[in-house]
């Protein structure tokens, strides 16, 4: 690929060199002559430096052999290894089966007119939020011979928009989330809820998720997609209706318009000492930029306001290990720091002897619960307080994740809040946290459950592909608009069970695509 | 915010589960990301090593990558930003990253001079002896075509501090041509 091709490389227009060389003290002949140079650069550098013959091919070899060991055969051993702890948690004994991930599930097809589209980063809050990680295994479960290489990728299922990546959950101050112009909103309930399967954390399976319509879904950690590391068949869903009663869902709700609110400065610095507490300059004009000394944590603000906060994880032994869930590098030794596994104050998990482990290591097993009390006392030592209500899902890798869920006009906004990512000793890794805004817009008139679950049939899911819908919600989940706003839209939330008993959610847009009324 | 590229935001995804995505997007980026080493180092054998060190290192981090609202190359542009200025830590700390090959022709302003003879190189001789935080916003706004604010979220600076140091940078770049002969 020439970089020629790429849409970033660009001779920038003498009027952006004007701005930037704009400068009353500078002469105009000089301000003439470094415009010119600036222009002369972008010619001169305009062709990037070629690489020797045959390098590109050599150094692209060794990786993929590299990326097939790290990214599939590292993670099987892995889970086979902590299988042991799992069976002693609960779960199945083998593990190597249970944790092979949900085939991803895609739309086969993009919805033409689709208002909003790329969901999957909030899809994949949602899956959280809906207990929905990976298959903490049932027994029985049969690996189908060939499952399905590559089609995801090929699958222009989505708007592509959001793959996994959440930009920007967050919370905020108080319990409440506030809203412009004022609405009330029960920011710490959970409105309705979500819908509750067999898929709560704590042991208890895990549910197969199908992405919103017209979003495609895949996220390490909570979804993957159909490859060939998955191990297990999908097949396209067939639904079984078995819903008793939707009365009670409303033909119509508001939608709202959300935005993300600045954050106090004393909040940002408040927390921005705790991360570095010995430097003073951590704090610009509207920014915010804290690392601790030896450079492992970082708490960051974007400039759409959305704080972020990495470390690296520490093993307890003190020694360090890269997760591939959170950010990089170790909490360091000495002074503990925040998200530092001895904080997590809710480890009361039972003591797991595991036997693939050399030395007869000792695994936590934390429960929710414990995982809560770890993030809560996270978020008090640096000054945050989050929108909405907490839960705690475990990942099959035994990490966990913690998602924030305000309420809007009585209805969870899903991955509207924040996230936070945990190591299996609770130590916090990775927190993402917005302060949102929401403001009423129009009303949207809803389509039937019965008709929007018309969407689900023929998405892949695992197993057989026969699925029985026993219930079926009303969330909000974010969802960026056409002119690049983000509106919060109103979704149905299908929960039921695979016929191989596993448990299932699937989201669908409750408002009828564009040009079908 | 840069609008993110969606299919690259999706392959992204795929390529923490899955090599041949990983390969498509090194395929996408490894000519940018070959000549930003390259042009920072100036040695082939040591452009080639950086490279992989820095493709090595995106794999092993690619599933903690989190789209921060920048394109996945600005991503892959810090981590080859860390593996090069590593690589100079290693060496020997304040040393120019090249001796600059003296620069004599005084009749042509910059505009003829960068235009003039091997383009790149020459270009790269004077770019190289800038500071190494200079000749990060030349060659990411200049070689790769990143907006101010781009580079700021991938330096980890205000929008503001690059312009400054844009500025910076090209006021030394014209100085050094003067000085070598060459005026504005």
């Amino acid at each position: 690929m020439s970089g020629k091709a790429d849409s970033h490389r660009s001779i920038p227009h003498p009027g952006e060199w004007q701005e930037l060389l704009e400068r009353s003290d500078l002469p105009p002949g000089e301000r003439d002559a470094l415009q010119k140079l600036a222009l002369a650069l972008s010619q001169g550098l305009a062709e990037p430096e070629p690489a020797r013959r045959g390098f590109q091919a050599e150094l692209r070899s060794r990786l993929l052999d590299h990326a097939r060991q790290v990214l599939i055969e590292e993670p099987r051993a892995a889970t086979g290894a902590t299988g042991a702890a799992i069976g002693a948690a609960g779960a199945t004994p083998d593990r190597r089966e249970a944790d092979r991930r949900s085939p991803m599930h895609r739309r086969r097809s993009r919805r033409p007119g689709r208002s909003w589209a790329g969901l999957a980063g909030w899809a994949t809050v949602a899956a959280a939020a809906a207990g929905v990680i990976l298959w903490l295994g049932r027994p029985g479960v049969a690996p189908l011979p060939a499952s399905t290489p590559g089609q995801v990728a090929q699958d222009p299922g989505g708007s592509g928009a959001g793959s996994g990546q959440t930009p920007g959950t967050g919370a905020a101050t108080g319990t409440e989330l506030p809203v412009s112009p004022p609405v009330e909103l029960p920011g710490g309930g959970m409105g309705p809820g979500p819908a509750t399967t067999a898929g709560e954390p704590g042991g208890s399976p895990t549910p197969a998720v199908t992405a919103p319509a017209g979003a495609v879904m895949a996220h390490a950690g909570v979804q993957a997609p159909a490859n060939q590391a998955a191990g297990v068949g999908s097949a396209p869903l067939h639904l079984t209706w078995a819903v008793a009663e939707t009365a009670a869902l409303p033909g119509q709700v508001t939608l709202y318009a959300l935005d993300t609110q600045a954050w106090p400065p004393t909040t940002l610095e408040r927390a921005a000492r705790v991360v570095s507490p010995s430097r003073a300059e951590t704090l610009g004009r509207g920014g915010l930029d804290a690392r601790s000394e030896d450079g492992l944590r970082r708490l960051r603000l974007s400039p759409d306001h959305v704080l972020t906060y990495q470390a690296a994880t520490g093993t307890p032994g003190g020694g360090t290990a890269e997760t591939g869930t959170a950010g990089p590098g170790p909490s360091p030794g000495g002074e503990p720091a925040p998200g530092d596994a001895e904080t997590a104050t809710g480890a009361v998990g039972s003591s797991v002897p595991e036997p693939g482990q050399a030395g007869g290591g000792v695994v936590l097993t934390p429960t929710p619960e414990g995982a809560l009390a770890a993030a809560q006392d996270f978020l008090v030592r640096l000054g945050l307080d989050p929108q909405g209500s907490p839960e705690a899902y475990s990942q099959p890798d035994g990490t966990w994740t913690v998602v924030w869920t305000p309420s809007l006009n009585g209805y969870p906004l899903v991955g509207g809040s924040g996230r936070m990512h945990l190591t299996p000793e609770l130590q916090v890794t990775y927190l993402e946290l917005r302060r949102l805004v929401a403001a009423p817009g129009p009303l949207a008139a809803l389509r039937s459950p019965a008709e929007a679950a018309r969407e689900l049939e023929g998405q892949r899911v695992a197993g057989s592909g026969q699925v029985r819908i026993t219930g079926v919600s009303l969330v909000y989940m974010p969802a960026p608009g056409q002119s690049g706003e983000e509106w919060a839209a109103p979704y149905y939330r299908f929960t039921g069970e695979t016929s191989e008993g596993w448990p299932y959610v699937g989201y669908v847009s409750a408002v009828p695509p564009a040009g079908s009324q | 915010m840069s609008v993110p590229d969606p299919v690259e935001r999706d392959l992204v995804e795929e390529a923490k589960v899955s090599p041949e995505a990983f390969g498509r997007l090194y395929d996408r980026h490894f000519p940018r990301i070959y000549s930003y080493i390259a042009r920072r180092v100036g040695n082939r054998e040591v452009a080639e090593d950086l490279t992989s060190e820095t493709f090595f290192k995106a794999l092993s981090h690619i599933k903690s990558y989190e789209y921060t609202g920048l394109p996945f190359a600005a991503w892959l542009y810090r981590i080859a930003g860390n593996v090069v200025a590593d690589h100079f830590r290693r060496q020997r700390p304040d040393q120019p990253l090249e001796t600059g090959m003296p620069l004599s022709d005084s009749a042509a302003g910059p505009e003829e001079w960068v235009l003039r003879l091997d383009q790149r190189e020459t270009v790269m001789q004077a770019v190289s002896q800038l500071t190494p935080e200079q000749q990060d916003v030349v060659l990411l706004r200049f070689e790769h075509g990143f907006r101010l604010k781009e580079i700021a979220g991938m330096c980890g600076k205000t929008e503001g501090a690059v312009k400054a140091l844009m500025f910076r940078a090209l006021h030394a770049l014209k100085e050094r041509l003067a000085e070598s002969g060459v005026r504005a």
